[in-house]
């Protein structure tokens, strides 16, 4: 990042937003037109019933199946990868975030869609909601389907949640260019401005932003964790060789992280190359993401070695004739297969020369990808075909509908990345600022001086008016900040285009009201989690699989399903009421360019303090120095923010 | 890279310590004697239990040491020794699992048995085995910690979290798993070495109290949090895929710990080992309390030490739970042992740390 400015990150992450040429536009129709295709083909699929794929009697899981927990496992990776590495504080993180949530997103929006397509009759799917189906039963919570449907509900809401929160200050970003060129009447600067809502970037939103966002990544981390392994019970709670086993939730969870990382790889490579982001996502940043996918590979191949030597350890005879059969039968070219893409192919990042090669990382994590396509197809259907009755034995090939549906689910996929990458910028745009400030900062000698943690800021209202002051540097801004405090100033605002820690101390990020909302949402989705589980159970009295029917053990899942999403739900809304990001009201001493490389100062004062805070400024450093007049309060509220900037530049001639 | 300065709070009374330790090793060898002289067998699964307990703490710490080098964190640099301290524990621990090998007889249920893997679950093969894995663990900590801040650290680092991923699956199934010969879970090596990683932190916490700097000792709570958490995990995954299938060959772990006298303990571990971090340690002034957050330290070590007691006695005593003078007398022994051996080591280890930490 050495070459690198505020400036230049801003501008070489917002240049995938300029309108896109003619190739673009050929490959989207191409890409909707795979769409399409998939899609008549499940209108007929609807029409003529299931007999259109391979499924038989007894494989009744096929590829539809196979591709949910393929997309399921890619779209866990996303916000787990960028939610644990924002909590352990990574260096890489700024730069893939945004690749492998937008992935997220798309993924976990496809995989829902394959339980509705495998389900044949469509309209029958209101029986998984809670509400009570035709019989007067209500969803038995204790079934690993329902906790699916929960979990992946759950998971869509949180991962669009952060996904948003990470776009807020990025799409206010981009909205402050637009409305400059092409013009604020644009459609992608609508979107932007609808987006960023009333971000201006000042340190009391950036401080309740921060703490959302990691009370966020502090839930979507087991949330994530959580996904996979209730997929992965949907298969282990089944009496099935090959299915049920303990290890089950932690296999499925390291095949997704290496599944994922190799999709986010696969994602980031061909971007950084055609918008000419290698300074912003550098082959360490690659290389790092490949360290990840090895101890993945580690941890699946852990499960592979293990289950074998258990069937043997127990003298398990079904155990050891599935295990036979998946060496030595019909699908052991596939499961060989699986074995070298998944472990060998990874196990070669070791070597340092080979993970420091972009066009290797892509290539081998499309071979990866394909390995793990390959396993959660084996997965699905290689139990199933060979159960304990040899006279049931069967094979299953995926015939044309479900091949061809499975391909329009990737050019789905492609397409969807296009379009979001020609909308949202594809990096993080405050975090890599962020990031390279935190760098800068080491490097040079002259740190910025600590602030007086405790002086207590006074909320600056719309209608105040007071003295601006603006400037290149975070250093001069802390130092006028200290200045201006020292002075007894207290009614201060600061403008910055991403959070400077130094700054949010003051400003209280650590008892932001964020935390005490999050706990009050997760606690009431955790109430309520055992208010559905328990007072249906007793309003069904079903005993299903001789259990109970209030069997508290499974009652967990939903438990902690519902208070993620409750919590997640909540830190979302504070975030938005503490940030005023509702309210279209006016930020004085707010100038666009604090959205990109400057950083503003606002201090709300009268006539007669004006020319003291003007010369403190000055003494600081600050390069241009603004009156900002009072509103009469009432018109703060009436007045969007362009138009109250307006008026300010009109007003100071 | 700077050297950092280190408070030399721990190194004062080093004489003082030791001998505290050793009579209080001496009085639970007397104690541990006469219970073994009049036939006890619960001195032997209560030394099981201890032996596992102070097993985990001294290998999940040194695996903190390794992961912080694999990680390349440098904010536990200035305590890093405080963890790698416990390889002293090395020796100790292979003399006591050859004491457990000595007594097999009395309280194994291995000597005599007919099982489906044969000649795997044979005594001497199994201690013979587990003494293997335990030897070489130590040994690689050893070079590591003489490579530690040479280029290759990361490569050593690696393989002693190959070996100790592996090793410890077999030491999980060899000493728990196996003590009930028709149970098999393969979640088991996992929950197993979590557990281990989870008693680690927590002691290297409870030494590091005095002197982490704050931005360390918080990040150590956290971890506290965590890894309560993973080990939760692990826990629920086992416990709910066995409970939902009932399998004969898996319910006989889960059967007498969910039911008789063992299910409360059960809760306890529950609620205080895997519950209990998110909750005491839920806001960040309790976790930066240090006389607090080295007293739930504390709590949650003697509720691991009842975890492991958990993971050993219901395979003797399906119905009961007796806490006895064995116990009392295994904690003296291999705890004044492990506590010995960690204060000699960090004198040891401190010339490891030497080019990069001062330790004044």
């Amino acid at each position: 990042m050495n070459d690198l400015t505020f400036g230049k990150i801003q501008d070489l992450s917002l240049e995938p937003l300029k309108p896109p040429g003619l190739r673009y536009l050929f490959t989207i129709a191409i890409l909707g037109a795979v769409v399409t295709g998939a899609i008549v083909i499940w209108i007929i699929q609807q029409k003529v019933g299931m007999q259109v794929t391979g499924l038989n009697n007894p494989v009744g899981w096929g590829i539809y199946i196979g591709n949910y927990v393929y997309w399921i496992a890619v779209a866990m990776s996303g916000t787990f990868i960028s939610a644990m590495l924002y909590l352990v504080r990574s260096r890489f993180r700024s730069s893939i975030s945004r690749g492998a949530e937008t992935m997220t997103v798309i993924a976990v929006a496809i995989a829902g869609l394959f339980p509705l397509i495998h389900l044949g009759r469509l309209w029958v799917v209101y029986f998984m909601v809670p509400y009570p189906q035709g019989l007067q039963v209500w969803p038995n919570f204790t079934s690993p389907l329902v906790w699916d449907m929960l979990a992946i509900f759950t998971y869509m809401v949180t991962s669009w949640i952060i996904y948003y929160m990470g776009i807020i200050p990025d799409a206010a970003s981009a909205w402050h260019k637009e409305k400059v060129s092409p013009g604020p009447h644009y459609l992608r600067a609508k979107i932007h401005r609808l987006l960023a809502m009333n971000w201006h970037g000042a340190a009391s939103q950036w401080r309740h932003y921060k703490r959302s966002y990691l009370f966020l990544a502090a839930m979507a981390t087991p949330l994530a964790v959580s996904i996979h392994s209730v997929t992965s019970w949907d298969f282990s709670m089944q009496l099935l060789k090959g299915w049920h086993t303990t290890l089950f939730a932690p296999y499925f969870v390291c095949g997704a992280i290496l599944s994922g990382s190799g999709y986010t790889m696969i994602l980031l490579v061909p971007l950084r190359n055609a918008f000419n982001l290698k300074s912003i996502i550098k082959t360490e940043h690659l290389a790092s993401l490949s360290l990840i996918m090895i101890a993945a590979s580690i941890g699946l191949g852990y499960e592979y070695a293990i289950e074998p030597f258990l069937g043997w350890y127990s003298g398990d005879i079904y155990g050891k004739q599935f295990h036979a059969f998946e060496a030595s039968g019909w699908i052991a070219p596939l499961f060989w297969s699986l074995l070298f893409f998944n472990i060998a192919v990874p196990l070669t990042f070791i070597n340092r020369k080979l993970r420091h090669r972009e066009w290797y990382l892509f290539g081998a994590s499309i071979l990866i990808n394909f390995g793990m396509f390959v396993e959660r197809w084996v997965l699905t259907c290689a139990s199933t075909a060979h159960d304990y009755l040899p006279h049931t034995w069967s094979a299953y090939i995926s015939s044309w509908a479900e091949l061809s549906i499975t391909a329009g689910m990737f050019a789905f996929f492609a397409l969807a990345i296009l379009v979001l990458i020609r909308l949202i910028p594809i990096v993080p745009i405050s975090d890599v600022k962020e990031e390279f400030f935190a760098q800068t900062q080491e490097k040079s000698e002259n740190g910025i001086p600590e602030l007086d943690t405790g002086i207590r800021i006074e909320r600056v209202r719309p209608s105040d008016g007071g003295i601006a002051g603006s400037f290149e540097r975070v250093s001069q801004l802390v130092s006028a900040l200290e200045s201006v405090l020292a002075n007894s100033y207290r009614k201060v605002e600061v403008y910055s285009p991403f959070a400077i820690k130094e700054i949010l101390q003051i400003f209280r990020e650590k008892t932001s009201p964020v935390r005490i909302w999050t706990l009050i949402g997760a606690l009431c989705g955790i109430g309520f989690g055992w208010f559905l589980t328990t007072v249906t159970a007793q309003e069904n009295m079903l005993i299903t699989g001789g259990k109970p029917p209030i069997a508290i053990t499974p009652f967990w899942v939903t438990v902690f399903e519902l208070g993620v999403l409750f919590g997640a739900v909540a830190a979302l809304y504070s975030f938005i009421r503490l940030a005023r990001l509702n309210k279209r009201e006016r930020w004085p001493g707010f100038l666009p360019e604090y959205s990109r490389d400057r950083f503003g100062l606002f201090i709300a004062c009268g006539e007669n303090e004006a020319a003291n805070i003007r010369s403190l400024l000055q003494q600081a450093g600050s390069t241009e120095i603004r009156d900002i007049a009072p509103l009469e309060s009432g018109n703060a509220h009436a007045l969007p923010a362009s138009a109250v900037q307006q008026e300010q530049a009109s007003r100071n001639g | 890279m700077d050297k950092i300065m280190v408070k030399p709070a721990y190194y004062r009374s080093r004489q003082g310590q030791l001998i505290f330790w050793s009579l209080i090793a001496v009085a639970g060898l007397a104690l541990w004697i006469v219970l073994v002289s009049l036939g006890s067998r619960s001195i032997w699964t209560a030394t099981l239990s201890s032996f596992l307990f102070f097993f985990t703490i001294a290998s999940g710490m040194f695996m903190w040491t390794v992961l912080m080098s694999l990680s390349r964190a440098r904010w536990a640099l200035q305590i890093e020794h405080l963890s790698a301290a416990s390889i002293g524990f090395a020796l100790p621990s292979l003399v006591l699992l050859g004491v457990l090998w000595a007594g097999a007889k009395v309280w194994a249920p291995w000597p005599g048995g007919h099982f489906p893997s044969g000649a795997y679950l044979n005594t001497s093969f199994l201690f013979g085995r587990d003494l293997f894995i335990i030897a070489v663990f130590w040994i690689l900590c050893r070079i590591y910690l003489h490579r530690r801040f040479r280029e290759n650290a990361g490569r050593i680092g690696g393989i002693i979290a190959l070996w100790y991923l592996v090793g410890f699956t077999f030491l999980a199934l060899d000493l728990v798993e196996a003590l009930q010969p028709p149970w098999k879970s393969s979640l088991f090596g996992p929950y197993f070495f979590v557990s281990a990683l989870y008693a680690g932190i927590l002691f290297w916490t409870l030494v590091s109290v005095r002197t982490a700097g704050d931005e360390a000792f918080h990040d150590q709570v956290k971890l506290i949090v965590a890894l309560s958490l993973l080990t939760l995990y692990a826990f629920y995954c086992q416990v709910l895929t066995i409970w939902y299938e009932n399998l004969p060959e898996e319910t006989p772990y889960v059967i007498p710990r969910l039911n008789y006298d063992w299910k409360w303990i059960s809760l306890a571990v529950v609620i205080a080992l895997y519950f209990g971090p998110l909750v005491l340690l839920l806001l960040r002034r309790w976790k930066l309390n240090r006389p607090y957050a080295a007293a739930v330290c504390v709590l949650l070590l003697c509720m691991h030490w009842v975890q492991c007691w958990w993971w050993v006695e219901p395979a003797f005593s399906i119905e009961h739970v007796h806490l006895s003078v064995s116990a009392i007398a295994a904690i003296l022994l291999t705890g004044g042992l492990f506590m010995i051996s960690y204060v000699l080591s960090i004198g040891y280890v401190k010339r490891f740390y030497s080019e990069k930490v001062v330790v004044t």
